[in-house]
């Protein structure tokens, strides 16, 4: 009896985590088909009661579950964490480190998982920001970038002041390099041009800055948008259009700013109830996923090799780099962009901006720039625009 | 007349003691038989203090023994938590903790924790301003979770979205509406699919709907406050029964005493009767000095209180004549609430202000001293009241006040 009872625990040990890694592993399945609508959530609700239930042995198969998951289905896992950290802080129990320094050091995990890994981690061992963010400049996590930059352009800093400054120039140039973020990229352009680099800030962030623009054209109580005008149909660089206040033609612009701002205001004369067009060729040499990032200050649409890729209608809600994001996919050789800028009235106390920038990157943020981008124009041609005189580029 | 008023009773019970939604039971801002302290400030008749781990311009809800509140935080504002306390210690519950699935990008007064969450006594729905829906039983157990900018492409606004959701009939109401894709949709409560889902005008707006009397076919209401229409759908199913065009306040959302509806406008207050049938209710009056800047107007009894910048308006609600004005010191995001003929008035840089509302007089103010935009909770006589860095539990029982 003694025997049999024996070694009924002895299944039962040996048995147990392996049938509860099973049963996980079937929840995080279960979860893992959530979709739009509600759907799958009965099933994955109770599923969600199991992972929750998991033992905190269990952080890193569940972290592992959100790698390729639909963003509803890490959420639903994400939240189930937390119940299982809450549960181990209130008894006290150890999370398990070296599962979640591996999971942590392999970016083929979700970027978001292996970020909360590291926080769990970095709350556990003081250690942890010294190990591994010097490793995470180019890391594809964000987050983890955006703490890695930090802490290199700060050790960057250190050995200025301590004056080795060609060390501190070599560290700042790889900062720059990796910043993906707004106030990083100032940050770290300051920082190089103080010490005597010449940056390209615009090609850095690919910025597209050398447009064809037409307008003004008419847009009382904001039909201008809705409307259809020639451009829109097709793209004759020598057409000559009836506008808002007369024929205009397309002009040449190309922006001499850091940020790549096409300021429509200046190129076109200021104008109330307004549209513009803005055109540009963008040349690959092969065909590739990318995202169009732009900031506007009005509402504007953009067009890829004629389709409508994005259209927003807010104005006036505060223009910045990397506002809007359309996911592309351009084709080999030529490609076409058409923007249509809107110029409403604005509201009191606000200047009536009417203007936009518009760069093309990697999901990371990473320059894709035209084949066809000049280094720079002639002198004369810069922060002018001219009637434009032949094809598009 | 009498199936309105017996609709509106059972509303007003459902909501019980609790504080369940943006500005409470039936969106009123008027705890229920509750009477508060004349005093309060940040040193003042606290029963207890929480740490909150990010910004919140929602208010907190109080359901069943908890308070929760929901909170947006990281770099981005991308992380998105709901967060309970015991009411009766402010110990944390639980936390549960989202990757925004929509865009955060919001003027920087506000966060992606602007919608307030909603009750019906057994579970939470927090909305947060990138459009992701979540369900939530009272212990923190999820439900159903929807990206409903996912499912509505370009659904955003770059001022950041602030409408919050409401329930009727087991269904959950959202509105989204801004100058890009705009809808709004009934879903529902247990599964956490469509009931309905219909395209609204592109024009801004961060009105919260208004549950309001169930018509004579016993269809529950919701009054959807659009800057250009005013329309009732049909909770469960999304009919539209009655609609009204009319220029309404984008931000200053309306409210409800017995069966007189009254809604911030392009022309005043307006105040409505509602009709038993199918017909859009009837203007009575409009008053351009008791429309509201940016909070929402508190109706209590028989009174119009509207913040217009830092005055706070009073009206009679039957005529709409003005009874007085009194300044305070402040500007207002938060709305008034008010608990017995006490009305708490929260300015942006927290300073509490308590009116009495009978005399249209200040009684005290008392520094809070953080960023206050959230509209405040009132449940069994204690205030509860959000920053962005925490969340306060207003009470002293020696210190509570009969009702006058």
């Amino acid at each position: 009896m003694l025997l049999v009872l024996t070694c009924a625990i002895a299944c039962e040990l040996a048995d147990g985590p392996a049938t509860a890694d099973i049963d996980l592993q079937q929840a995080i399945q279960t979860i893992r088909k959530v979709g739009p609508n509600g759907n799958g959530s009965p099933d994955a609700s109770r599923a969600w009661r199991k992972v929750a239930g998991a033992d905190v042995s269990r952080l890193g198969q569940i972290l592992a579950g959100m790698d390729g998951a639909n963003s509803l289905a890490r959420n639903w896992l994400r939240s189930a964490l937390d119940e299982i950290l809450e549960r181990a802080r209130k008894d006290v129990v150890v999370l398990p480190q070296k599962t979640l320094e591996a999971f942590l050091a392999d970016q083929k995990h979700d970027a978001q998982a292996r970020r909360l890994a590291y926080e769990l981690l970095a709350d556990m061992d003081k250690t942890i920001p010294d190990r591994f963010l010097p490793q995470m400049l180019d890391d594809p996590s964000p987050d983890l970038r955006r703490d890695a930059i930090n802490r290199a352009f700060d050790d960057a800093e250190k050995l200025a002041r301590a004056g080795s400054t060609a060390d501190a120039l070599t560290l700042h140039r790889k900062v720059f390099a990796a910043a993906r973020e707004r106030s990083q990229i100032d940050r770290s352009v300051q920082r190089l041009r103080l010490l005597g680099e010449k940056v390209d800030l615009a090609r850095h962030l690919g910025l597209v800055l050398d447009w064809k623009l037409a307008g003004p054209f008419p847009n009382e109580q904001q039909k201008g948008m809705s409307a259809v005008y020639p451009p829109e149909q097709k793209i004759d660089l020598q057409a000559e259009y009836q506008g808002k206040t007369g024929k205009i033609r397309w002009i040449a612009y190309y922006s001499t700013d850091d940020y790549g701002l096409v300021d429509l205001n200046k190129a076109l004369g200021k104008h109330q109830e307004a549209v513009a067009y803005a055109c540009t060729d963008f040349t690959t040499r092969q065909a590739q996923d990318a995202e169009l990032r732009i900031g506007c200050a009005t509402a504007f649409k953009v067009w890829l090799n004629s389709e409508l890729v994005l259209e927003r209608g807010d104005a006036y809600t505060g223009m910045s780099l990397d506002h809007y994001l359309a996911r592309v996919h351009l084709r080999k050789d030529n490609n076409v962009l058409l923007l249509k800028i809107a110029q409403d009235t604005p509201p009191p106390q606000v200047a009536a901006l009417w203007q936009f920038q518009l760069r093309a990157c990697d999901p990371s943020g990473a320059a894709i720039l035209s084949a066809t981008r000049p280094g720079g124009p002639p002198s004369e041609e810069r922060s002018t625009a001219k009637p434009e005189q032949g094809s598009s580029k | 007349m009498k199936r309105l008023c017996l609709a509106l009773g059972l509303l007003q019970v459902a909501a019980g003691a609790d504080w369940m939604q943006f500005r409470g039971p039936g969106g009123s801002g008027v705890a229920l038989g509750e009477a508060a302290l004349p005093e309060i400030a940040a040193d003042k008749n606290i029963a207890w203090r929480a740490d909150l781990i990010g910004r919140g311009v929602s208010g907190p809800i109080v359901v069943a023994g908890r308070v929760i509140v929901t909170a947006s935080s990281g770099a981005r504002q991308d992380r998105l938590s709901i967060l309970a306390f015991d009411v009766g210690t402010g110990k944390p519950l639980w936390t549960r903790t989202f990757w925004a699935t929509g865009p955060t990008d919001c003027h920087p007064k506000t966060c992606m924790a602007a919608p307030t969450p909603v009750s019906d006594g057994k579970f939470v729905v927090a909305l947060f301003a990138t459009n992701d829906l979540v369900c939530v039983d009272l212990d923190g157990n999820i439900r159903w979770i929807r990206s409903l900018y996912q499912e509505n492409p370009g659904a955003s606004d770059g001022r950041g979205l602030a409408s919050s959701p409401v329930i009727a009939s087991s269904t959950v109401v959202v509105l989204a509406e801004s100058q890009n894709a705009s809808f709004a949709a009934g879903i529902d409560l247990d599964t956490g699919s469509d009931r309905w889902h219909v395209g609204r005008p592109r024009e801004p707006n961060w009105t919260t709907p208004l549950v309001i009397p169930a018509n004579p076919a016993g269809e529950a209401l919701v009054l959807v406050q659009g800057t250009t229409r005013l329309s009732a759908y049909a909770a469960a199913t999304g009919r539209e029964v009655w609609a009204l065009t009319r220029g309404s306040h984008p931000i200053a959302s309306g409210c409800l005493s017995g069966n007189s509806l009254f809604v911030p406008g392009e022309k005043g207050l307006a105040a409505f009767e509602l009709q038993p049938g199918p017909e859009p209710p009837k203007l009575l009056w409009e008053k351009i000095t008791l429309n509201p800047s940016t909070a929402s107007p508190l109706v209590h009894d028989g009174r119009i209180f509207a913040l217009r910048g830092s005055i706070l308006a009073v009206g009679d609600a039957t005529t709409g004549q003005m009874i007085g004005q009194l300044r305070l010191k402040g500007s207002f995001s938060s709305s008034p609430v008010a608990a017995g003929d006490l009305i708490y008035c929260f300015s942006e840089d927290g300073l509490a202000q308590v009116v009495r509302g009978s005399k249209a007089a200040l009684l005290s103010a008392g520094a809070f001293s953080e960023t206050i935009l959230g509209t405040p909770a009132i449940a069994d006589g204690a205030l509860y009241v959000r920053s962005d860095r925490h969340l306060w539990k207003v009470h002293e029982a020696k210190a509570r006040l009969t009702r006058e």
